[in-house]
């Protein structure tokens, strides 16, 4: 038990084991109750094992299976933290004597340990918190093997029919084009047969039994075999790749229109690649599979199956010659497929490490030319592609030695079966004629032929089957839930918001709204400042529901965020970004894009409005020039600008300036400065600024710093008060005065 | 080339008061609880070394451990040990490749442990040809000090997949 414990040991659940259990018992007191325990993947010395955090109503304890480490009693004075360490982390318990290393960690019980930390220190507050949420697993709970992500399915228990099953279920709606492929294989299957058995009639029927009159009809069925292959083939290709690519296009919308609703936090967890490829790849790889290797394993497993059939009614002992070498290939192929497989892995990685060696160079050419490193770029590029050279060599050699060693190994089974056939026939075996030995040579190539490719087949079904899992993965995680049952309905927004207690964190364990209250009057403008990271864009995201608090509680015009329609809702958000994004479309349907029913009246009003209407029409195309990549280039102030002129036209009761005015130098600024004042006339605005003089037009000022509010106030009540946002406006004055000095000493 | 820590620093000593670790200057003045840090704790883990207050400000950059006393000396080790989870391969009993990922069961000097490799580019740092560095999905760092050391079986498998 031990030694199993050992092996593998990662994967723990939340139950405390027997013997941990039995050692623990004696110690505790009569009123005193065990109320929850987690395991570490890390002993108390920190190697790889176990340990347990128990916590009771009164202590906490440390232990595993053979002894206990540590107790200690729960007071109000006693504090529990999370401290990371290099590839873990440990929790720290401060008591009054000092600190205490209470359990070490990996990576992997992160989130839980973080989870059980915030109930231990309520517990030491004398509170009854609620149990520790789950955390996803970060192993498979059945094979324990460790996950790609928590919570995501694990590759090696892919259950194929599962898989399979799911796939056919998206292959419902086109049954008939469905049938006729199946029958249309069966056909080809079928044709495939014929020719050698022909042969074998021609040659006994025709040349040996001298019945002339029989050439025309076995020639003509040669020819009929011929046109059926030649139709089923076409048409069962045809549907194939129809019925391939129309699944995968169903699967590829079908995701991208889940994607498109699922919570903000499925994306605040990836990287945007990674989406793309699961859109892209793990579908097209499916593709791949669906169009080419599984006709393969139909047309294949049916003519193997026909074939064998066939030889053992020619002749029973010949057939069996011909089937002693079968096990030898499937195992020569395993082998070869093998070996080959970690060849392809390492041939992708080198290709991968070359081209972003590529994309640096190229992209990074103007730093490499300032700082004179072409000569190792040029030696470092060559030596990457140096190693793929020999490892697309290594896979060309592996190949050619495959290919003719089971060409080698066919070619044995074709000379042990005309040695024992024509001996059989030289001998005047009655039971065996001529054709049936050319039958046999015949089908012993159409037998053997695809033998090579069925392991690497089974492996392109893996892969492909476990994209789908992947693609199926997603289709099945949480959305958004746009319209609760009891969701209220707020058609016209009053814009008045408010925080009470609220608490929020991206990762588990990592609070990064730490209990902020502040109430919003409807038609205010608030400024919210602070240090980067210190919150204020969380706070937006929680305004605009991209996240749901942790606890606490938002309201819009009195009803709870939760409760009220999201789209009605977001549709009277308006948002201008820091950094803003622009669609790959003009800049008249840019600024429409939250009403593309707007006139072009009002779109212009718009733009003049956002100071934008000027450098629209400097452009070449006026309202129709194009954004993005294959059209014009904007500046940062300019895209700020057509981001307000967005927000102005879409006309929110609420709006959201994040950043606003942070890329643009001062002269922009002050027509942004411009554009800003008017928009926010009548409406509720929350604006996060860097640059305090963005913020002048704010009825008030909300300082925050770590996840807290410090200081609220008007500008010059908190001026008064020479606390934070004081020094930050003398931090700025300075920076400003620095400025103003080097453009004086520069001119 | 200039050595680091050059900057001077007011000569002190390190404490531990239960599991903490504090500074102690020796011209007087408080105890100040610290964190001590490899400066490059993938690249030269026994080098330079940070010693970092509360507030994350660093208080001093020293060249190697034995720029302490011996006392502090052993605190720090002591400490720098708990806090560097790596672990260090001696045997790989087994790497697969699949699903483009890699899945390796090795013997480490913490145990054994299965883990899996998600990119075999931005996850694997290859210190020196020999001397190899393995992150796993989860964060976890695996060391090879050298692969020549390795036994004959551990290095094909490791083959199979680098």
């Amino acid at each position: 038990m031990a030694q199993k414990r050992n092996q593998v040991s990662t994967q723990l659940d939340g139950k405390l084991p027997a013997e941990v259990l039995k050692l623990l018992s004696p110690h505790i007191e009569k009123d005193e109750k065990i109320l929850y325990s987690q395991g570490s993947d890390l002993s108390p010395d920190r190697r790889f094992g176990e340990s347990y955090l128990v916590v009771t109503s009164a202590r906490l304890a440390v232990a595993d299976r053979e002894k206990i480490y540590l107790w200690l009693k729960l007071t109000p004075e006693v504090k529990v933290k999370v401290d990371e360490l290099f590839g873990g982390a440990r929790l720290v318990a401060e008591t009054p004597e000092g600190e205490r290393h209470l359990v070490y960690y990996t990576k992997a019980y992160v989130p839980e340990f973080a989870g059980l930390s915030h109930v231990i220190n309520e517990l030491a507050k004398g509170k009854q918190p609620p149990a520790p949420e789950a955390a996803e697993p970060a192993y498979c709970r059945r094979c324990g093997a460790p996950l790609l992500e928590r919570g995501a399915n694990c590759a090696a228990c892919v259950q194929r029919l599962r898989v399979f099953r799911r796939l056919l279920g998206l292959l419902k709606p086109y049954k008939s084009k469905v049938a006729w492929m199946v029958v249309s294989t069966l056909l080809m299957v079928a044709a495939q047969m014929g020719p050698p058995y022909l042969t074998k009639m021609i040659v006994d029927e025709v040349i040996k039994g001298q019945r002339y009159e029989r050439l025309g009809l076995w020639i003509g069925a040669m020819l009929g075999c011929g046109v059926v292959l030649l139709i089923t083939g076409v048409v069962s290709g045809a549907l194939m790749s129809w019925l391939g690519a129309r699944l995968v296009t169903d699967l590829r919308n079908r995701i991208h229109a889940v994607i498109q609703r699922l919570q903000m936090s499925y994306f605040q967890r990836r990287e945007s690649g990674e989406i793309v490829s699961r859109v892209m790849h793990d579908t097209g790889e499916l593709q791949h599979f669906l169009i080419d290797g599984l006709p393969y394993f139909m047309v294949n497993g049916l003519s193997f199956v026909a074939i064998a059939c066939i030889l053992l009614r020619l002749d029973f002992s010949l057939a069996l010659l011909v089937f002693v070498p079968v096990p030898f290939l499937i195992c020569g192929s395993n082998l070869f497929w093998r070996k080959l497989m970690p060849l392809f892995h390492k041939h992708g990685n080198q290709m991968g490490a070359l081209h972003s060696i590529l994309n640096e160079s190229i992209y990074g050419i103007k730093i490499v030319k300032a700082f004179a490193q072409e000569g190792k770029r040029v030696e470092k590029f060559d030596l990457t592609s140096g190693k793929l050279c020999r490892t697309t060599f290594n896979i060309e050699r592996t190949f050619i030695g495959f290919a003719e060693g089971m060409s080698w190994a066919m070619s044995l089974g074709v000379t042990a079966v005309w040695y024992f056939a024509a001996s059989r026939i030289a001998h005047g075996d009655p039971g065996l004629t001529l054709g049936d030995l050319l039958a046999f040579v015949g089908y012993i190539y159409l037998f053997f032929g695809p033998l090579r490719w069925f392991t690497a087949v089974m492996n392109w079904m893996t892969h492909a089957f476990a994209g789908a899992e992947r693609v199926f993965a997603v289709l099945d995680s949480q959305p958004e839930i746009y319209d609760a049952p009891d969701a209220v309905s707020l058609p016209k927004i009053r814009g008045a918001i408010s925080f009470k207690d609220v608490r929020f964190s991206y990762e588990r364990g990592k609070e990064v709204i730490k209990g902020v209250s502040f109430d919003v009057n409807s038609g205010e403008m608030i400024g919210l400042v602070g240090k980067s990271g210190a919150g204020k864009s969380t706070v937006i995201n929680l305004i605009c529901r991209f996240y749901d608090v942790d606890s606490g509680l938002i309201t819009l015009d009195g009803q709870p965020l939760k409760k009220i329609k999201l789209e009605q809702m977001r549709r009277q958000l308006g948002i201008v970004p820091q950094d803003p994004f622009l669609f790959n479309a003009s800049i008249l349907e840019n600024i429409r894009y939250g009403r593309p029913e707007a006139s072009f009246d009002d779109v212009v009003r718009a733009a003049r409005a956002a100071n934008a209407h000027d450098f629209i029409l400097d452009k070449e195309e006026g309202y129709d020039a194009l954004i993005g990549e294959k059209g014009t280039t904007l500046s940062g102030g300019e895209k700020q600008r057509l981001a307000i002129a967005r927000a102005i036209l879409h006309d929110p009761p609420v709006l959201i300036l994040d950043e606003a005015t942070s890329s643009v130098d001062t002269e922009t600024e002050k027509g942004i400065q411009e554009a800003i004042a008017y928009l926010i006339r009548g409406r509720t605005t929350i604006a996060i600024a860097h640059r305090l003089s963005t913020l002048r037009n704010a009825h008030r000022l909300i300082v925050i710093d770590d996840g807290q509010i410090v200081e609220m106030g008007t500008h010059d009540e908190l001026l008064a008060r020479d606390g934070h946002y004081a020094k930050l406006v003398k931090m700025q004055a300075e920076l400003n005065k620095m400025r103003s000095e080097a453009m004086v000493w520069k001119a | 080339m200039a050595k680091v820590a050059e900057e001077t620093v007011k000569p002190f000593k390190l404490l531990r008061k239960l599991d903490k670790v504090f500074i102690q200057f020796l011209e007087g003045g408080e105890e100040k609880p610290v964190r001590i840090l490899w400066a490059r704790p993938i690249s030269a883990q026994g080098r330079e070394l940070s010693i970092v207050d509360e507030k994350k400000k660093e208080i001093t950059l020293l060249k190697d451990l034995s720029a302490l006393d011996p006392s502090s000396r052993l605190i720090a080790e002591e400490e720098l040990q708990k806090r560097y989870l790596t672990a260090r391969i001696r045997r790989v009993l087994e790497a697969t490749a699949q699903f483009g990922t890699r899945s390796w069961k090795v013997v480490t000097d913490r145990g054994r442990r299965q883990f899996v490799v998600k990119n075999v580019n931005k996850d694997v740092t290859w210190i020196t040809e020999d001397h190899i560095l393995i992150r796993d999905t989860l964060g976890y760092r695996y060391e090879i000090e050298s692969l020549a050391a390795l036994d004959t079986d551990s290095q094909a498998e490791v083959d199979k997949v680098l």
